[in-house]
């Protein structure tokens, strides 16, 4: 956190060195997240995730062009029927799978607009001309950006594959399951960082270097320096967390038609997104708070001694 | 004297010993058997015996099914209705013919099935291991019964019954054949066929009981399977015979013929699977009818079950039933520790059915009350206070009843079912002192070995002198503590039963022993003990209390694996430079691959179906390899070495002496340990005829001898002359003598890589093929994870170098010690892993069945008790040796010895080496310990769960059994390898210590 301060400090002080204090509490709260409409998007992008995972496979909007090659039901003993919620998602895990990709693209997408948007903010340094033909630039190139995060997401997607059959996927059946898992991971990991910070590249441009380097530090290293990439980094790592740990209860012998692959691991993931992302906004929102009661506290110091 | 690293893992060997034994008194039953046998005042104890004479054929391993009138759906062509003859007879006449579902108490093993079958008890656990050396019964059986009334027996078949019963038989009518060997199918078999009929044909009638024990079926079962043709031949070989018999008995002779276990879908047995328990009888009488089938016999009386899949219930009894019926029938008293009841339907005879039945429970029941009465008063008797009030209320329940009506019939069969199923509950009895005091020491044992941990590594250089001091007061405190437990014993003997004097004092010294080497190494427990939590051993450990995890542990092992792996891949992403990132990042992916490919391989456990294809074998039923397996195992041979030899070269430690032994030693073992098992393959599935059968098996065996004496006798003898792979090369530049050492980077791992490739060796022959080419993906995956560990480690000391005062440290090689990190315990758990992975990968699960019995006949073609133990029990651990013997590497792997700097000339060259060593020894014991502690806490928590003797009590002994051999595998490893190695680097280098060798790296 204190090389966020930094970032944040950098740029203002050459520019309003000696400013009113109430000024310049109001400038400190403009460049770092805006707090309240982060708060509230944060609780909108969980909210629906819940909705995505829960509710979404229920319906049949795809209609017959989602119905894959159904195997035996899933067996269950007569003694201890399922809760009939969950019926709608365990008769075939691979369109429920399906179904919460097709809503997680719409909904990584628009939260990925408001990431970006916070990132261009805080990321992009300069001055503040430099910063605004910077963002302009970017802003025109949106559209491009946007194609390449997706093609990133979906070469990720094919590596993700490959790494869960390393955890121990089956290698040859239920291959579409599988990738249906994989999709969903790289959806909720790669693509709101491919579309803020840019998709890693090998050129030798220094441009390419550094934001190379920037996702070795946020995903290899898990060095964090400004709120954004707290969100996207806790996000990404809350996302592998849960998929892990929802592998567990596959080997129990409980033949509850939700243990069928790859249910658990992917509403583990879902749950270590929203998990994390609550915790990510909590941990910055702490954050924010203690660095405006410390400013408070230098701006009473200041008057007094005035 | 002993150096202090080789006594601490020895003191730490013998703490698990004591912890081992300890809790394994406490949890492993243990049954009193009693010497008392019955008598009868009356003649024939009250029942007219209806024959004269009985032939009691056992056809090993006979199910249920294979004489089944219906058998389960699907009918397999090879071994339903082949051996039809019980079910003709029946169906001609059901009153001399009976055939029945019997319910064999597992374990289900040969011996174990015997004592139970001739004395009527139940077997209990400890007992199991007993099936190779055998030992006499001292009970009460039929046999002694029999010799008792002066009746003359005859045997021949299986010579377990001679190790069981060495005097019970007419020396002139004894035939016993060898039983262990399991890939002869027909000697024993045609033995008894050939003594069998002239002693029926003999007019004089020699004998009056007779037994046969063919053994072709349960061979047959054992080497191909179930389904095979070999099956349908051989049953249809006993069907014939069972003929002949039926054809030469007399009317008078009574013919039992029964299987004394079944087998399970791929023709294994031990356990207590329901293919495995249910067993087959067939009961015939030629003259005098056996039952009388015009009248209904009383219901309630008769079981039913259905076989697996069979559309029909069948009646079902007790194994055991047996025992009391036949006596009975021959008119001699019932064993006296019989628990079987007599088959109702073999005394519903004669004009008196009711009547007869009736005495013949009564005489049943009063045999079972007075083994009861005489067991409660034995030393034992306490183990009976739980159940004795049901027994009594059962016993009077009797007494109660009007006689002659079908209740008094019910409760006598009642009695005797609740005395049989207290039995059982009792000989589940455990003594949870000794296992709490079991638990205690392997619990203190696991701490202290952590604490010896930490302190090895904040004492670096000094460890040896840090480590003397405290283990000399660990050992004193141990003679005072045995001193105390012999006090303590004396004192407190009548409050604690069950506990021996050499229990306490073994007890005390350990406790003593660990409690003061936990005070005089205290850890520091700091933030960094914090986030070094092993979590992956915890979870694994902990894994054990879920019976799922506990069978599903073949897929969570390479699951954790390939997640110990990753934070070296993270590492890899930020490695300083493009090199070291390619380097781990390529090493890891070929590691995790070879993980993967290695967890392919698996033999099924029960529990695991119907989610699991066995592809250990071509499938469940056809124990042959797969057939890309038989194209790849002779490749695989010659590409393994090559391997090793190109990751060699990479320090240029090719060089020297390792080339030698990995082309004239490990290349020619590996090759002939895959011929040999092809060779084998090709015996057992005929693909080359009949005609070629001797040949095979004659040179197959000549082939693993040889190997076996070059690989150890000139290999070992060659590596413990010349260890080292250094190649010393001198030239002359001008004036000046330059002396080269050629693979001096790499002086201690490559010499313990080749001393371990002598036991790699050894364990692949011993190895099936699908297992060997696990383990070739093992080697690969190791030494990709060492070469993982070594760029990680360069990583972190370039780092630690750039970080420090003067980065230029890192050009110097006399400081790159200060800045090598040490080794740490996440280093371990990878090696550790991969060992219980290749462990499961070469076809072995933690049940008994799926011991590999093929392997101990690969130095002899018969069974011998020295060779074939030695083979069964390298083939079953030593996938786990192996990589508990390959875990010093990781302290060793791409360490160069220690330059003396000038300012401190007394530094030994091989501190470090001996140090990291004996660390990472001591960290796969403690991982293997920690495994041990947590089955064996499940174990004990459970005892009482349904799974208990399925799941929890042979992965507790699995786990001891793994324990056992890593501390075999450090102590050859750090005792005789490294030690080897360090004295004979100290020779090399000694005298010219201030000139430090010119380095050639890499």
């Amino acid at each position: 956190m204190t090389s966020s301060k930094k970032t944040k400090s950098k740029p203002q002080q050459p520019q309003q060195p000696h400013e009113v204090p109430k000024e310049r509490a109001l400038r400190g709260s403009t460049s770092s997240l805006p707090m309240v409409s982060y708060i509230s998007i944060v609780g909108v992008h969980t909210t629906l995730w819940s909705f995505v995972a829960l509710y979404l496979p229920r319906t049949n909007f795809l209609g017959d062009l989602a119905s894959f090659a159904q195997q035996a039901p899933p067996k269950t003993s007569q003694d201890r029927p399922q809760h009939p919620f969950l019926e709608a998602l365990t008769t075939d895990p691979t369109t429920t799978l399906l179904y919460i990709c097709l809503g997680a693209v719409v909904l990584q997408s628009w939260w990925a607009g408001w990431v970006r948007e916070w990132w261009l903010k805080m990321g992009v340094r300069g001055t503040e001309d430099e910063k605004r033909t910077e963002i302009a630039h970017l802003n025109s190139r949106k559209l491009s950006i946007s194609r390449d995060a997706w093609g990133a997401t979906f070469a990720t997607s094919l590596m993700i594959h490959f790494i869960l059959i390393l955890f121990g996927a089956p290698i040859t059946s239920l291959s579409l399951k599988t990738y249906f898992l994989a999709l969903l991971i790289s959806i909720m990991t790669v693509y709101s960082p491919a579309y803020s910070i840019g998709i890693p590249t090998l050129g030798n441009g220094s441009a390419a270097i550094v934001n190379r380097w920037t996702w070795v530090r946020l995903f290899a290293e898990f060095s964090i320096s400004n709120p954004i990439e707290r969100m996207l980094v806790y996000s990404a790592l809350g996302t592998v967390i849960g998929c892990w740990l929802g592998v567990i209860p596959i080997a129990l012998d409980w033949d509850r038609p939700w243990q069928a692959w790859p249910l658990t691991p992917a509403f583990g993931a879902i749950a270590g997104y929203i998990v994390s992302s609550i915790l990510a906004m909590t941990v910055n929102a702490v954050f924010q708070l203690a660095e405006e009661h410390t400013r408070t506290q230098q701006m009473l110091a200041e008057e007094k001694s005035k | 004297m002993l150096p202090p690293r080789i006594g601490l893992l020895i003191w730490v060997a013998l703490i698990h010993l004591t912890g081992i034994y300890l809790f394994t008194k406490g949890f492993l039953l243990t049954r009193l058997s009693l010497s008392d046998f019955t008598t009868c005042s009356d003649a024939n104890c009250g029942i007219t015996p209806t024959h004269k004479r009985a032939i009691f054929i056992i056809i090993d391993a006979l199910r249920f099914d294979f004489i089944s009138p219906n058998p389960p759906i699907p009918i397999s062509p090879f071994h339903h209705d082949i051996l039809t003859l019980p079910q003709q007879l029946t169906a001609q006449d059901p009153s001399r013919s009976l055939i029945f579902n019997a319910y064999a108490d597992p374990p289900t093993t040969t011996l174990q099935r015997i004592k139970g079958i001739t004395t009527g008890s139940l077997p209990t656990f400890v007992d199991m291991g007993n099936n190779f050396g055998g030992s006499s019964i001292a009970e009460d059986s039929i046999l002694k019964q029999l010799k008792l009334t002066g009746k003359k027996l005859a045997f021949m078949g299986d010579d377990t019954w001679m190790s069981v019963f060495p005097d019970a038989f007419e020396p002139n009518m004894t035939f016993p054949f060898d039983s262990f060997d399991v890939e002869d199918l027909h000697t024993v078999d045609e033995g008894v066929i050939k003594h069998i009929f002239p002693l029926l044909e003999d007019a004089t009638k020699p004998f009056d009981f007779l037994i046969g024990h063919f053994l072709g079926v349960d061979h047959v079962g054992h080497r191909v399977g179930p389904d095979h043709p070999s099956m349908k031949a051989k049953l249809r070989q006993m069907n014939e015979v069972l003929e002949r018999v039926v054809q030469q008995m007399d009317e008078d002779t009574l013919l039992v013929v029964l299987g004394d276990h079944g087998m399970n879908r791929s023709g294994d047995h031990g356990g207590d699977g329901v293919l495995e328990t249910s067993a087959g009888i067939w009961i015939y009488s030629k003259g005098q009818p056996l039952t009388d089938t015009s009248s209904a016999r009383p219901s309630g009386l008769l079981q039913f079950k259905a076989f697996p899949q069979a559309e029909a219930p069948h009646r079902s009894i007790q194994q055991i039933d047996i025992l009391p019926t036949i006596s009975l029938l021959l008119g001699i008293p019932i064993p006296f520790n019989n628990l079987g009841t007599v088959i109702p339907e073999l005394f519903w005879r004669g004009n008196n059915r009711r009547g007869t039945l009736e005495k013949a429970l009564e005489v049943n029941a009063a045999q079972i009350m007075t083994y009861l009465d005489t067991y409660r008063s034995s030393s034992s008797g306490s183990e009976l206070d739980d159940a004795w009030q049901s027994l009594q209320n059962a016993w009077n329940a009797i007494d109660r009843t009007q006689s002659a009506t079908d209740s008094k019939l019910v409760t006598l069969v009642n009695f005797n079912r609740v005395a049989l199923a207290a039995c059982r509950a009792m000989w589940a009895q455990f003594n949870p002192f000794l296992m709490s005091l079991g638990l205690s020491i392997l619990s203190l044992g696991l701490c202290a070995s952590w604490a010896i941990y930490n302190g090895f590594e904040d004492s670096k250089q000094d460890w040896a002198a840090w480590l003397s001091p405290r283990l000399w007061k660990a050992t004193q405190s141990s003679v005072v503590g045995a001193l105390v437990g012999a006090a303590a014993q004396f004192c407190v003997s009548g409050l604690l039963p069950g506990v021996s004097a050499s229990q306490f004092v073994l007890f005390f010294a350990s406790l003593a022993s660990t409690v003061t080497m936990i005070i005089v190494s205290a850890p520091k427990v700091t933030s960094k003990t914090l986030t070094s939590t092993p979590i992956i051993l915890i979870l694994h450990a902990v894994a054990f209390l879920s019976n799922s995890f506990t069978f599903w542990e073949d897929r969570i092992v390479p699951f954790l694996l390939v997640t110990s792996i990753v934070p070296y891949v993270l590492r890899g992403f930020s490695a300083p430079n493009t090199r070291l990132r390619y380097r781990i990042l390529g090493f890891s992916l070929l590691f995790t691959v070879c993980v993967r490919l290695m967890a392919i391989s698996t033999i099924c456990r029960e529990e695991q179906q119907p989610y699991c294809h066995v592809t250990f074998f071509a499938s469940s039923s056809l124990p042959s390899p797969p057939i890309p397996v038989l194209y790849l195992s002779i490749p695989v041979a010659i590409a393994l070495p090559y391997f090793i030899e190109r990751m060699l070269h990479i320090t240029l430690a090719d060089s020297g002496v390792s080339k030698t032994h990995l082309r004239i030693f490990l290349t020619p073992t590996l090759l002939a340990g895959a011929l040999y098992w092809i060779m084998e393959w090709a015996d057992s599935a005929s693909v080359l005829g009949e005609g070629w059968a001797a040949l095979l098996r004659g040179s197959r065996t000549w082939i693993a001898r040889m190997s076996f004496v070059w690989m150890l006798a000139a290999g070992g003898a060659l590596w413990s002359l010349v260890p080292l792979c250094l190649d010393i090369q001198t030239s002359f530049e001008g004036e000046k003598r330059q002396v080269t050492i050629v693979g001096y980077a790499n002086a201690f791992g490559s010499p313990y890589l080749i001393f371990w490739g002598i036991f790699l060796g050894i364990v692949y022959i011993c190895t099936q093929l699908t297992g060997q080419v696990v383990l070739a993906l093992a080697t690969v995956a190791l030494v990709a994870f060492l070469e993982v560990l070594d760029s990680v480690r360069d990583a972190r000391s370039i780092e630690a170098a750039f970080a420090s005062a003067t980065p230029s440290s890192v050009l110097d090689p006399a400081a790159t010690l200060n800045f090598s990190p040490p080794i740490q315990f996440a280093d371990i758990v990878p090696i550790s892993l991969l060992g219980l992975l290749a462990f499961y990968g070469t076809g072995h699960q933690s049940t008994i069945t799926s011991l590999q019995w093929k392997t101990a006949f690969l130095l002899t073609p018969t069974f011998n008790y020295m060779l074939s133990a030695f083979t069964v029990v390298s083939n079953s651990l030593g996938p786990v040796f192996l990589f508990a013997l390959a875990a010093p590497l990781a302290g060793l792997w791409n360490t160069a010895p220690l330059m003396a700097a000038k300012e401190e000339p007394n530094v030994q060259s091989d501190v470090q080496a001996k140090n990291e060593g004996t660390k990472a020894a001591l960290g796969i014991m403690m991982y293997y310990l920690a495994l041990l502690l947590g089955t064996a806490v499940s174990a004990a928590v459970l005892r009482r769960h349904l799974m208990v003797w399925k799941v929890f009590a042979p992965r507790f002994m699995t786990a001891a059994l793994e324990l056992l051999a890593v501390d075999v595998a450090v102590l050859i490893g750090v005792g005789l390898g490294l030690e080897r190695i360090t004295s004979r680097l100290a020779r090399m280098f000694r005298g010219r210590p201030t000139s430090p060798p010119e380095q050639k790296e890499k």
